[in-house]
């Protein structure tokens, strides 16, 4: 439930409440006409994102939760306008990215106003001294980086969702690109930025992220999920395109040999740009199937460097030789290469998980002496539901720990055809394994955030550490009209 | 509905995000409602009774400028132009499309082509009309070259000669294809149905279209219409890249090459237009950052009737990526696209007039 109960206009019965339309007609006169949306060609979209249960309602034929209009706001200032109106009248704001958020952090589960920022997607200044870059907030993160490709940068933040996720939506969720291990998470690579308050005020964080005059303001907002405000411009760091990336491939007999492997390479400090690793389920399940070559059971794990080639080299060369002690083959550079050049392959139909699977992505987060207890352990319990599998590879690998990229997935012929059965079924598995990863010491999660997905459990993971998130949500969004039924707020 | 024929493609959209970067239209709008995504969703949403299929739904399908960079990007090969074109039959057949789409059909029913000219250029007139109308190799002007680029149709003929080709020609007018893409079937069929007793009836072995968009639906007569062409069909350049040319004068300017998605996604064809620039001695060449099934998109000229907006947004990211070239001349593919950037006020020749002036 919302911590605190939003007031909320009903302006979906425009036709009816003259009231609603007044309230339209604000909107129209804060962001133009053509910027605001009521029809529900144009919602049904907004209320659909990567999240398995809003994806498999549909797919049962139920109406999805619209919002009441959509809005795609130009400037920062139109932003503003929009928040005093749904402020002043205490309608439920949510931002809306690139809607590819997978916890349903950008669904408009109580109605009101989505605000699209894809409109705000202009570059503003690529400053080559500071190697920064600002951009409007609703640049999609792909855009951004072929902005700047072409002048010999990268922002080195290259998720899967590359091409459809925005540069807001990734610092609002914490997330992270596929040579996070060198270059690090999007809250890495955040300098400053412009934020929206609930109020409608427009604020700017310090110029610099390093500093000792408070609490990081930046650090508020990122992972904020948009429940304190709206992310409309950020500078964030760029870096020279790399002399040369180099990868190796290795298999290893099992996932215990490949994680101490990737575990010695961090613990050397080589500075790999990217560790995977994938258990023996999904490289059969996965690599296998996208690359189309048959590997002996076992478990893929692959490494990359880049940077200046002699020092590349020098890595490579140490790496190689960590993994050679305890591998069963050097599967070499070649497909190393092969799978950089596939990476994003996985994601796309039919190599990626989809309907009538029922499937969640559990991405956990603990420290080396944990991460592979917790990995049986959630093993076990998601293999206890009937027809449920559990794969996982290791994405982003710290010297402290790593990220599991675990996931469940239910056969067809165990997920109920009844929405609410199906829910039902699908809430329970994840509750279990949750509590499992939290009673070993893990983290939900690594980078896809809270949403509405895992908001009920934040009390739980927190513990009475919840009351200073709740306290700041309360100071800045008293009505809890920011994004409201996220991040357990 | 014709829709659900097309289930596979939107079946397997609806809940992707992984060609959305590319999408010409949700680039050019930043609008959600335009991504295939989207579109694969609002399909599914019809047949599973969540959205009505008004004019709204019809609306949206239409916005989309059929230039398959979506289908290109996708590792499954699905294809949202499929479920688009077949959502914009059921639109036409519950009289659900937008007036200007009307408009347009009316016009091409009317003149056979966009421009609503009943008249092609006099000069293209005399020229086709003192070529024989049989022969083994029949030359298709295509919808845009009569109207407003007539010189292709001298350069092209210019270097057939020069290779000792003389081919055969047909006054073909039809806007068959448009009308297809539009998603009046029964029109298209009727026009293109003409067309192709023409084609048949000048005994043709090779059909070298002047034009990309007639080269692609030339060669895919049967899915589309469920007719047949025994001819085999090619571009020009694709032709021309297969002869001996005479020897050509040297240039030493920079010239840069725009695929468009006819030829280049359409067809795959992207080798035969750049074989053809690279013949002539000392010709400096330089491609785009994004070229062959990659690149750009262009608005075909229907596009640009439909929604004028989008497509100037179109051509202005694609004559910043030339200018980013520092290529003194753009060659094209496509009529449509030399008729365009020439409008930009960019030194843009067609295929066949850069080969032309290298005779
Ligand atoms: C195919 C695929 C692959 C993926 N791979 C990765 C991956 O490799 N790494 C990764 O980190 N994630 C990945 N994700 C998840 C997703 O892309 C990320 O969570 C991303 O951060 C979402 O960005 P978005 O712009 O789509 O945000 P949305 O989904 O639109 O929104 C996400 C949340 O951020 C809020 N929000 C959006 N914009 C703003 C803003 N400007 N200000 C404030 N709040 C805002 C929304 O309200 C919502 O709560 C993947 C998703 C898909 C579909
Ligand atoms: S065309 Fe392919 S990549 Fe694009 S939405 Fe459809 S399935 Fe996804
Ligand atoms: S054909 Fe072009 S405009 Fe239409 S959906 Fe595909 S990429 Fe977008």
């Amino acid at each position: 439930m919302p911590a605190h109960a939003v007031n909320k206009i009903n302006m979906a019965e425009l036709n009816h409440n003259y009231r609603g339309r007044m309230i339209i007609s604000e909107l129209e006169d804060a962001v133009g006409i053509q910027n605001v949306r009521l029809l529900d060609v144009d919602k049904l979209p907004h209320s659909v994102d990567y999240y398995w249960i809003p994806r498999m309602w549909v797919d049962r034929g139920k109406k999805p939760v619209y919002p009441d209009c959509v809005v795609y706001p130009e400037t920062t200032e139109q932003v503003s306008k929009v928040m005093r109106i749904a402020s002043h009248y205490r309608i439920p704001v949510t931002p809306w990215g690139g809607g590819s958020g997978s916890q349903g952090g950008a669904l408009p589960v109580e109605g009101g106003i989505v605000v699209d920022l894809k409109r705000m997607n202009k570059v503003l200044e690529l400053n080559t001294k500071a190697n920064t870059i600002t951009a409007q907030a609703g640049i999609i993160q792909q855009h951004l980086e072929w902005e700047i490709n072409d002048k010999g940068y990268s922002t080195m933040h290259l998720p899967a969702s590359i091409g459809c996720a925005t540069l807001g939506g990734y610092l609002a969720h914490r997330g992270t690109g596929v040579l996070s291990t060198k270059y690090g998470k999007i809250e890495d690579m955040i300098v400053s930025m412009e934020v929206v308050l609930p109020n409608g005020d427009i604020i700017n964080t310090l110029p610099v992220p390093r500093n000792a005059a408070g609490p990081d303001l930046n650090q508020f907002f990122v992972g904020a999920e948009g429940t304190l405000g709206i992310i409309t411009t950020a500078t964030v760091k760029v870096f020279e395109h790399p002399e040369c990336r180099m990868f190796n491939a290795f298999l290893f007999k099992n996932m215990h040999d490949s994680l101490e492997a990737g575990r010695l390479i961090m613990n050397a400090r080589l500075q790999p740009t990217v560790i995977r690793m994938y258990d023996e389920p999904e490289t059969i399940h996965q690599i296998e199937r996208v690359f189309g070559t048959k590997l002996e059971k076992g478990s893929f794990l692959v490494f990359g460097f880049d940077g200046e080639k002699e020092i590349v080299d020098y890595q490579m060369k140490k790496a190689v030789e960590i993994c050679e002690a305890t591998a069963i083959q050097n599967l070499g550079s070649k497909f190393g290469e092969q799978w950089w050049k596939n990476k994003y392959k996985f994601y796309f139909p039919p190599y990626c998980l989809d309907l009538p699977q029922a499937y969640g992505t559990m991405d956990t987060v603990a420290t080396y002496d944990k991460i592979e207890n917790i990995y049986w352990k959630m093993k076990t319990t998601c293999e206890q539901f009937p027809g449920t599998r559990f794969i996982a590879h290791f994405s982003h690998w710290y010297d402290w720990g790593c990220m599991m990229y675990d996931r469940f997935i239910v056969d067809p012929a165990f997920v109920p055809e009844d929405p609410d059965e199906a829910i039902r079924l699908y809430q329970q598995i994840w509750t279990e394994c949750i509590r499992v990863c939290l009673d070993n010491g893990g983290v939900i999660n690594e980078h896809h955030g809270v949403g509405l997905k895992l908001g009920y459990m934040m009390q739980e993971q927190y513990g009475p550490a919840f009351q200073v998130l709740s306290a700041l949500k309360k100071a800045l969004d008293p009505y809890n009209i920011m994004n409201p039924g996220k991040m357990g707020f | 509905m014709e829709l659900f024929n097309a289930k596979v493609h939107y079946d397997n959209c609806r809940f992707c995000w992984m060609c959305r970067q590319v999408c010409t239209v949700a680039t050019m709008t930043s609008d959600e409602s335009h991504s295939p995504r989207s579109r694969g969703m609002a399909a599914f949403a019809v047949e599973k009774g969540i959205l009505p299929f008004d004019e709204h739904v019809a609306q949206n399908m239409y916005e989309c400028c059929l230039c398959k960079y979506c289908n290109s990007w996708c590792e499954g090969d699905y294809d949202p132009t499929e479920f688009i074109i077949a959502a914009r039959r059921d639109a036409v057949a519950q009289g659900l499309e937008p007036a200007v789409i009307r408009r347009l059909k009316d016009t091409l029913l009317n003149a056979g082509n966009v421009f609503d000219c009943t008249e092609k250029d006099e000069e293209f007139t005399r020229l086709w009309s003192r070529l024989p109308s049989r022969g083994d190799i029949l030359l298709i002007a295509g919808s845009i070259i009569p109207y407003r680029a007539p010189k292709i149709a001298e350069a092209s003929l210019s270097v057939l000669r020069a290779c000792g080709v003389e081919p055969a020609a047909i006054d073909e007018t039809t806007g068959g294809f448009e009308l297809y893409c539009l998603g009046y079937a029964d029109e298209a069929r009727r026009a293109v149905e003409k067309l192709t007793a023409e084609i048949a009836a000048a005994g043709a072995k090779t059909i070298v279209t002047l034009d990309t968009q007639e080269r692609y639906f030339l060669s895919e007569l049967s899915k589309l219409f469920g007719l047949e062409l025994t001819a085999k069909v090619l571009h020009w350049s694709e032709y021309v890249s297969s002869l001996k040319l005479p020897q050509l004068k040297a240039k030493s300017e920079l010239v840069t090459y725009h695929d468009d998605s006819f030829l280049a996604r359409y067809c795959g064809v992207t080798d035969a237009p750049r074989a053809c620039i690279k013949a002539v001695p000392g010709c400096k060449y330089q491609d785009m950052l994004w070229f062959g099934e990659e690149a750009h998109a262009t608005p075909s000229a229907l596009f640009q009737f439909m929604y004028p907006n989008i497509a100037d947004q179109m051509l202005t990211r694609r004559a910043k990526d030339y200018f980013k070239t520092q290529a003194d001349t753009l060659i094209t593919g496509a009529a449509i696209d030399r008729v365009n950037m020439r409008d930009m006020g960019i030194k843009a020749v067609s295929i066949q007039e850069y080969l032309e002036s290298a005779l």
